[in-house]
């Protein structure tokens, strides 16, 4: 799903038209901004956190020419999936695999 | 700062940036990220322009070993939201960071670094211990902690079955090691900040080294004239040292003379004392021998320099100050081999027209207009420049005749 299907979707689901939609979405968009920027998080119940979160530095290697880098610590937003999501995502297809590792496990018991 | 913002809270604010009603706000909000878990839910990625992309990823079964009894089991696969920032969204969240860049390092730099990397058996399990962080959602973290401390056993396994003792001492040095790690990882950020500050001085030095490099140059021909006027000087006082005062005030105005015309000093052709004068003026205090006979050189001095300059470009050559010689015979009759304070010129009207050449500068064209860089204060006062440093190129600037007041 692209942007412009997700705005389409939003638009119907509002009763506002697409341009409208954009406009609004963009001003949550910077509503979420300011948010981070403070150093809050936000937190949606049924769907997750999405927090901003400091990522150490650290070394890495390029594989192809061997060279090595530092690369500097980082801010960056994180999401964390609420569990009702998670169960939502796993509820349908998961549930044959989960039988299965619950049946290896009782096996290997 | 840490807040957690819920829904209406993020409704409350909506509200206010868009003008719509709070309830309004609330609905589209939750319509927003509704959306993002429906398609989510469905497999599919939504993308979101400002935002980023929330995408599912199916996560593969895979083999684990069980904590207390060493058994094998599978973790089953299972699906994962992951968040994708945008470009923009990335760049703005990192603004307090973004001065940071990512450093190459070299290969002394890099062994420092790779002690950290390897420290050994417990430093592999961190890492697996982070990966798994990484890969399984934080539900599964209980399952990934619990598999942290199996993997060194799965290591010994291979060689001395399972044994709960060895375990805890493995524990031990992994204490160890990661305060080991974080000292290291201190030093290391102290070293990146001496690289930065050293990339700032350098670039600093580089800026600024054109006007530095000036500044000393100019420093350097002062102090050559300065040192050149005080042998002078004390060469005057050697010499008037046996003579009455009438004879050195004399002497003095001679010498004042001789300096004006201080390449014609050495002129004096093939006579001993003008060669025993050169010397001492090289090296005036350790001459004491010659002081005595040297009154004589030096009242003999006005003759030479009121004999034609014929010899002298040869002189010039050897002058001690070695300035390029360029102008004509007239020119040089100005006495304008000397320092610029030593002598004050007045300005008798205009000698020449100079075009200005690109990259030409003050001190250039004094040079090929009278031979020595120093008179080019004269040029700019002649010119009324204020600021001696913009130079037009190709504009004309006249050149004053000077005349030693």
């Amino acid at each position: 799903m692209n942007n412009k299907q997700f705005l389409t979707e939003l638009a119907d689901r509002n009763g506002l038209s697409p341009q409208d939609a954009g406009l609004k979405a963009d001003a949550l968009i910077e509503v979420m901004k300011g948010i981070w920027q403070e150093g809050d998080s936000l937190s949606l119940s049924g769907f997750g956190v999405l927090e901003v979160k400091k990522k150490n530095e650290r070394m890495s290697v390029n594989p192809a020419t061997g060279i090595r880098m530092l690369v500097p610590p980082k801010l960056a937003v994180s999401f964390k999936p609420s569990p009702l999501l998670k169960e939502r995502l796993n509820s349908m297809n998961s549930v044959s695999q989960d039988k299965d590792a619950t049946d290896n496990t009782n096996l290997n018991a | 700062m840490d807040k957690r913002l819920n829904l209406s809270q993020i409704a409350e604010l909506m509200a206010g940036k868009s003008g719509m009603s709070k309830a309004n706000a609330e609905r589209f909000v939750k319509s927003f990220f509704d959306i993002i878990a429906e398609n989510a839910v469905a497999g599919e990625s939504v993308k979101i322009k400002g935002l980023g992309t929330f995408k599912t990823i199916m996560v593969e079964d895979r083999e684990s070993i069980r904590v207390n009894t060493g058994e094998r089991f599978v973790i089953p696969g299972y699906k994962k939201v992951n968040f994708i920032p945008d470009a923009i969204l990335k760049e703005e969240i990192n603004k307090p960071f973004s001065a940071f860049e990512t450093l190459i390092l070299s290969d002394s730099q890099a062994a420092v670094l790779e002690g950290i990397e390897d420290s050994g058996n417990s430093e592999i399990t961190d890492d697996t211990y982070n990966k798994d962080k990484v890969e399984a959602g934080p539900e599964q973290k209980s399952v990934a902690a619990t598999e942290y401390v199996t993997v060194p056993e799965s290591l010994q396994d291979s060689e001395s079955g399972n044994d709960a003792g060895q375990v805890s001492v493995q524990e031990g040095p992994k204490v160890r090691e990661i305060t080991q790690k974080r000292g290291v990882r201190i030093i290391l950020k102290l070293l990146l900040w001496m690289l930065y500050l050293l990339l700032i001085l350098l670039v600093l030095a580089i800026l600024f080294w054109p006007l530095a490099g000036k500044k000393l140059l100019a420093q350097l021909d002062r102090n050559l004239e300065k040192t050149d006027r005080i042998q002078r000087t004390e060469l005057v006082q050697q010499v008037s040292g046996p003579v009455t005062e009438l004879a050195t005030l004399q002497e003095m105005i001679e010498t004042e003379s001789v300096t004006q015309d201080n390449d014609m000093k050495p002129v004096t052709p093939s006579r001993e004392e003008s060669s025993r004068l050169t010397v001492p003026e090289s090296k005036p205090t350790q001459e004491p021998k010659p002081v005595v006979q040297e009154p004589r050189p030096i009242a003999q001095e006005p003759k030479p320099v009121q004999e034609p300059a014929v010899s002298a470009p040869e002189n010039h050559a050897s002058n001690n100050l070695g300035f390029h010689l360029s102008a004509s015979d007239e020119r040089k009759d100005l006495g304008l081999f000397t320092a610029a304070d030593t002598v004050n010129y007045r300005m008798t009207g205009t000698l020449a027209v100079h075009k200005v050449k690109e990259g030409e500068t003050l001190t250039q064209i004094s040079l090929a207009e009278y031979g020595t860089k120093k008179l080019w204060p004269y040029i700019a006062a002649y010119n009324n420049m204020k600021n001696s440093n913009s130079l037009n190129a190709g504009s004309r600037i006249l050149i004053p005749s000077l005349e030693s007041k």
